[in-house]
């Protein structure tokens, strides 16, 4: 039997619901993962793909 | 051929490879609650408006970062070499920026990038890295 950790201490997975939230957000894709015992939310994981958006901007100016 | 007023690039290596050097082992990354003020303005990490929660240390985690900068053509540009990980945190106040500074130079900041709002239950929260090329890394110059 699989066991996750929640906020319940360790459940059996198959007690839960799974839930997974996927967002493509302008800095970063994220896809959240949600574990519900009954309504209750009792462990969220979240995954970010940072995206290539951070510029050091270096510039020279003209004379 | 024309000549272009331009910055070099082996001066845009250079600045980034004395501050991000290959291996640096000092680097860490603290998360922000979306009702934080954190942006380019800031010189140093800062405890003002960083997450508090279950298994979270205030300053956050280390970051790996196994190589220093590197150039293609006339950008140079530098991404941690593994992802950034908090595991087992409960943070249940909206957070959406992480801070990256260094423990070695007074805790002085590399830089703050945000994600979108998020909070993690009894959970582990990644952030993986871009592609370190000189299209994708996460600091380019």
């Amino acid at each position: 039997m699989e066991m996750i950790h929640t906020t319940h201490g360790d459940l059996p997975l198959s007690s839960l619901t799974k839930k997974i939230i996927e967002e493509d957000a302008p800095d970063g894709f994220v896809t959240a993962t949600e574990y519900r015992l009954g309504d209750e939310v009792v462990r969220r994981d979240v995954h970010v793909a940072v995206k290539a958006h951070a510029v050091l901007k270096l510039q020279a100016q003209e004379l | 051929m024309a000549n272009t007023t331009a910055v070099s690039v082996q001066f845009k290596l250079d600045s980034m490879a004395a501050i991000l050097p290959a291996a640096i082992a000092t680097l860490k990354a603290a998360l922000y609650l979306v009702s934080a003020t954190t942006n380019g303005s800031n010189t140093a990490y800062t405890a003002t408006g960083e997450v508090t929660g279950t298994n979270y240390t205030a300053g956050g985690v280390a970051v790996t970062a196994a190589t220093g900068p590197a150039v293609s053509g006339t950008t140079a540009y530098w991404t941690p070499s593994a992802s950034i990980v908090y595991t087992t945190v409960t943070l249940s106040v909206a957070f959406d920026s992480v801070m990256i500074y260094d423990t070695a130079r007074a805790n002085k900041a590399i830089g703050v990038w945000n994600f979108g709002s998020q909070t993690v239950t009894a959970g582990t929260l990644t952030l993986t890295m871009p592609t370190n090329d000189a299209a994708n890394a996460l600091l380019r110059a």
